[in-house]
């Protein structure tokens, strides 16, 4: 009889590491569902099928970059024992299903917009999977979590290019994180949900609206958020401490600037920017968080105090991404400060949080103290340049500090045909300084073109569309809007535009806005003539 | 507050109920050929004073040898000790010296030891305890005199009387308690009159309506022993655990601290016995686990070679078992199926290899989460790895208490324990040094 002496226990839990994961794809694989289906149904099949295809290209392309770095280990041991080895391609299978490529994939996949190109897709994993992942070692050796690098990664190369990356025919200005509901509501000041008006609050709580692929769907997170609690997929303490941090700074915001819908307000906050996402799939990755039970608890609170503090002070939507890869950062620290047992202490370690807690949180009241509350208006003066064109000068966020906004004057042509009640081109003279200005302008005149009647063929260089019928004068670094911002053009007759109301309903940032603003306010005195 | 720590309810986990295999199954009788009685102290594993010598005749019950604490070793069966042998010895986990004693099945008896009553005093009942040979039950094997000496000065209040037998798969404190009832109250009466205790409970997991229907009179037939339940998981039946569940005290080294004593069921109802002049020469040890073809409780002599019992049982089933004294959760396998039964063990488990699919440590902090003593194995694990002796010390991992939770939990299947292990033993060199330090500086 063959005695086996492997060391006790001799039963060990049902529940394995493989078991694990694969619950984390099945609920990935829902939200990826759920993508699908929207992208189908309020999309066009085009948008569909890119949902469809980002997940499989970017699974595919995180499983042959691990294969191909399991490949040289695994020639040698073909080389030393052929028969432990055996089929050398269901070895390395085998090597890459316990290696969870895959997951690294569909995450990235989900934190990633439609319409950015196959090669984009295939460079950022690659660059996710190889650089944050097996050059650390492999799974269970990263530091960062590879899917949130791959999409600052991604942000960072083709954030600039989204627009034009995508395959012909995809009419598409989502972009990326920018120009999602959030930053609408971050350029637009915290102070009214009306910069989304056409998001209603359910549609963010069922995620009928556009963002990255996946953390739209807050209601399907929630739900497989609680189901992964409840089969220890994974630990609620993370998520727990993480989305109270955000809602209690969210709650503070809101109390401190005294917005008018404050119920509306804090919904809203959670539900955007992909803070469940995050929550779910993405801080709780336990290569990448801390070990004891209070250090996952700090590291939530610590996510979740840097995600809001981008949020009110930065950019905003990118808060989720930097926020847990800051917070993977610091992890090793916890870890290392938690000595002898967990039990040790109790009164002490509790206070120590408490304190770390309170000293959060009345840091981010000193930095709520600083968001705008007054709802940013735009003052313009239009002339008459000729019978048909006039001349706009539109500065938005006029009743704002320096501080709070960026001095911006926007100057631009607008040349209308009164009697066809439509515009004929736009030039833009300059665009003022500070940022918020970019290349996505150049979007937004191919589509203006069009509404406009003046666009021909889909494929003619944009170049050559902007210069013949807008004008730049100054170079344009960065911008965001969406095709939803122009939705008022597409209406032949212009009357309607002079139904927009002042706190402009149909910008995305305060930069589209502001140009959006000034041909409106042109319309206006043409109407009014 | 399993939120900050790991002493909620979290850790005590459920595991499988593997006790059906042999509950309630009749209890076999099994007289091997040969037994063979390890002649080296099971302390401290110095050879023991020999009263006899190979060619001897011994009786059952015979005293053949003392250990160093003045413990006697009895020869279980009657017979001709015929040779010397160098076997395997599973407490000490290495080759010992081991007389062979061919079993002439005839049970001649020696003379008992005189019987005591309840009139004895506690000096009396420490020393039958002494002489009897009695060790602690519950797998440690640790004399219980000595939990007893000086007791009438530490002020101990109740007794503990633990049956809760948490590790999978084990049953014969279960049918002793249904089957002794009256020594086990018996046992527990000369406990509480050696330590002077006032009270005494005895101590089940819920879930058992067969024993909470046997001992619901228990107020009637003795006012001062009373019942307590704890939950049905493991490892509900760690001293500390029960201290704290029944009396809500907790101690920092011994439970004499928090003014109790816990003794095993089987070591209670040893001590009725005991008192009665019977020293003990057989005992049932609960034979399971799938890989022996028929687990059943198995009344045999100590110091039977587990060999010998598996092959009555119709031997193992499969290519390759391990072969554990105790329960599967903290008692360590052995190389050797030849070793024999001590008179602390109570089962022998015996289950099929495992093919476990090691992966890399996911750092999921679930060995941390279930720790009982709130440890944190997967941080041990890593300064062990990274032979960093500063932050192995800072984790204390001396407290350990080898429950195996951590392994179990494990969705890695990564041997944490045996980590911990290791660090405990590396570090316990130098705890030493900084108590003897600490000692001289108080000086
Ligand atoms: S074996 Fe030791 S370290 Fe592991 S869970 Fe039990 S007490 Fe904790
Ligand atoms: S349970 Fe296993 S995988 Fe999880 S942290 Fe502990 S050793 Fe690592």
């Amino acid at each position: 009889m063959n005695l086996a002496v492997n060391p006790a226990p001799y039963v060990r839990s049902k529940n394995s590491t493989l078991k694990i994961m694969l619950m984390l794809l099945g609920g990935l694989a829902l939200v990826w569902l759920a993508a699908i289906i929207y992208y189908f149904i309020a999309g066009n099949v085009e948008d569909g099928l890119f949902a469809i295809l980002n997940v499989v290209i970017c699974v595919l392309t995180a499983m042959v970059t691990e294969i191909l770095f399991f490949l040289p280990k695994t020639l040698k041991e073909y080389k030393e024992n052929k028969e432990k080895v055996g089929n050398i391609c269901l070895y390395l299978l085998k090597k890459e299903i316990n290696s969870f490529g895959y997951i690294t994939g569909i995450i990235l996949a989900l934190l990633l917009p439609v319409g950015m190109a196959w090669w984009q897709l295939v460079f950022t994993t690659i660059a996710a999977v190889a650089i944050c992942k097996m050059l650390f070692g492999g799974f269970g050796y990263n530091i960062f979590n590879p899917a949130i690098f791959g999409r600052i990664f991604a942000q960072i190369c083709f954030g600039s290019s989204f627009n034009y990356g995508h395959i012909e025919g995809i009419q598409e200005f989502e972009v990326f994180t920018g120009p999602t509901v959030l930053s609408n509501w971050a350029g637009e000041g915290w102070n009214t949900l009306t910069s989304f008006s056409n998001v209603s609050l359910f549609d963010l709580f069922i995620g009928n609206y556009r963002g990255t692929l996946g953390e739209t769907f807050s209601l399907l997170i929630i739900v497989i958020g609680i189901a992964f609690v409840v089969l220890h997929v994974i630990d609620w303490r993370i998520s727990c401490s993480y989305l109270l941090t955000c809602l209690l700074s969210a709650m503070l915001v809101g109390a401190v600037n005294g917005v008018s819908d404050f119920g509306t307000f804090i919904l809203a906050q959670m539900l955007t920017g992909g803070i469940l996402f995050g929550a779910v799939f993405c801080l709780t990755d336990p290569v990448t968080s801390p070990t004891s039970p209070l250090g996952k608890i700090i590291y939530g609170v610590f996510a979740g105090f840097i995600t809001m503090l981008i949020r009110f002070m930065g950019s905003g939507a990118e808060g989720v991404a930097y926020s847990i890869l800051f917070a993977n950062m610091i992890t090793p620290l916890i870890d290392m400060c938690f000595k002898g047992r967990t039990t040790d202490k109790l009164a002490l370690k509790a206070s120590i949080t408490g304190g770390i807690c309170t000293l959060l949180i009345l840091v981010s009241c000193a930095y709520m103290g600083k968001v705008s509350s007054a709802t940013p208006t735009y003052n313009s003066v239009v002339t008459e340049k000729s019978a048909s064109v006039y001349n706009v000068k539109v500065t938005p966020f006029a009743n704002q500090t320096e501080k709070d906004a960026p001095y911006v004057q926007i100057d631009m042509d607008v040349e209308v045909n009164a009697s066809a009640k439509t515009v004929v081109s736009v030039t833009v003279n300059d665009t003022g300084a500070g940022g918020g200005y970019g290349d996505y302008f150049l979007g937004v005149v191919e589509e203006m073109s069009e509404y406009l009647g003046y666009r021909q063929d889909k494929g003619s260089h944009l170049k050559e569309l902007s210069e013949t019928y807008v004008k730049f004068e100054d170079p344009i670094p960065f911008a965001t809007f969406r095709a939803l911002d122009l939705q008022y053009y597409s209406s032949t007759n212009y009357t309607e535009f002079s139904k927009v109301p002042d706190t402009i309903k149909c910008g995305a940032t305060y930069t589209v806005s502001g140009y959006m603003y000034g041909i409106n306010r042109v319309l206006d005195y043409v109407e009014g003539k | 507050m399993s939120i900050f720590t790991t002493l909620g309810h979290k850790h005590l986990y459920r595991i499988q109920d593997t006790k059906k295999l042999s509950m309630g199954k009749e209890v076999l009788k099994f007289e091997p050929n040969e037994v063979f009685v390890p002649v080296v102290d099971p302390g401290s594993s110095k050879p023991i004073q020999l009263n006899v010598s190979i060619g001897d005749l011994v009786k059952e019950g015979q005293v053949i040898g003392t250990c160093e604490k003045g413990t006697p070793v009895f020869a279980p069966v009657s017979g001709k000790i015929v040779r010397e042998e160098t076997m395997f010895h599973a407490g000490l986990g290495r080759n010992v010296r081991h007389f062979a004693i061919e079993n002439d099945k005839k049970h001649q008896k020696v003379e008992p030891l005189e019987v005591l009553d309840l009139k004895a005093s506690a000096e009396q009942i420490v020393e039958r305890m002494k002489e009897s040979g009695l060790s602690g039950q519950g797998g440690a094997g640790f004399p219980t005199y000595i939990k007893y000496l000086g007791a009438l000065e530490k002020n101990i209040d109740t007794i503990l009387i633990n049956g809760v037998e948490c590790e999978p798969f084990l049953t014969t404190d279960h049918e002793a308690m249904l089957l002794h009832k009256d020594e086990l109250i018996h046992g527990i009466e000369f406990m509480m009159k050696a330590a002077g205790a006032k009270d005494a409970y005895i101590v089940y997991k819920k879930g058992y309506p067969d024993l909470d229907e046997c001992y619901k009179d228990i107020e009637s037939i003795n006012p001062s022993i009373h019942v307590a339940h704890v939950k049905n998981v493991y490892p509900a039946g760690w001293e500390r655990f029960i201290v704290k569940a029944v009396l809500k005290r907790t101690y920092d080294k011994l439970p004499a601290e928090a003014h109790t004593i816990v003794n095993n069921v089987t070591t209670a109802i040893l001590l009725a016995r005991a008192m009665n002049g019977e020293v003990e020469t057989h005992k049932v040890i609960t034979v399971s686990g799938s890989g022996v073809s028929n687990p059943s409780n198995v009344d045999v002599p100590i110091y039977t070679r587990a060999v010998d019992i598996v092959e009555f049982l119709g031997g193992y089933v499969g290519e390759s078992v391990s072969v554990s004294f105790g329960g599967p959760m903290c008692s360590r396998g052995v190389m050797d199926d030849k070793a024999v039964i001590l008179p602390y063990y109570n089962g022998l488990t015996i289950l099929p290899r495992m093919t476990l699919n090691t992966l890399p440590c996911l750092r999921c902090g679930a060995c941390t989460d279930h720790c009982p003593v709130g440890l944190q194995p997967v941080e041990i694990k890593d300064a062990y790895q990274a032979k960093d002796s500063d932050r192995m010390m800072a984790l204390t991992p001396w407290h350990c208490i080898g429950c195996g939770l951590c392994s179990y939990i494990c969705p890695s299947k990564i041997d944490v324990n045996d980590f911990v292990k290791k660090a405990k033993l590396m570090t316990s060199i130098k705890l030493k040094q900084l108590e003897a330090q600490k000692k001289e500086g108080k000086k």
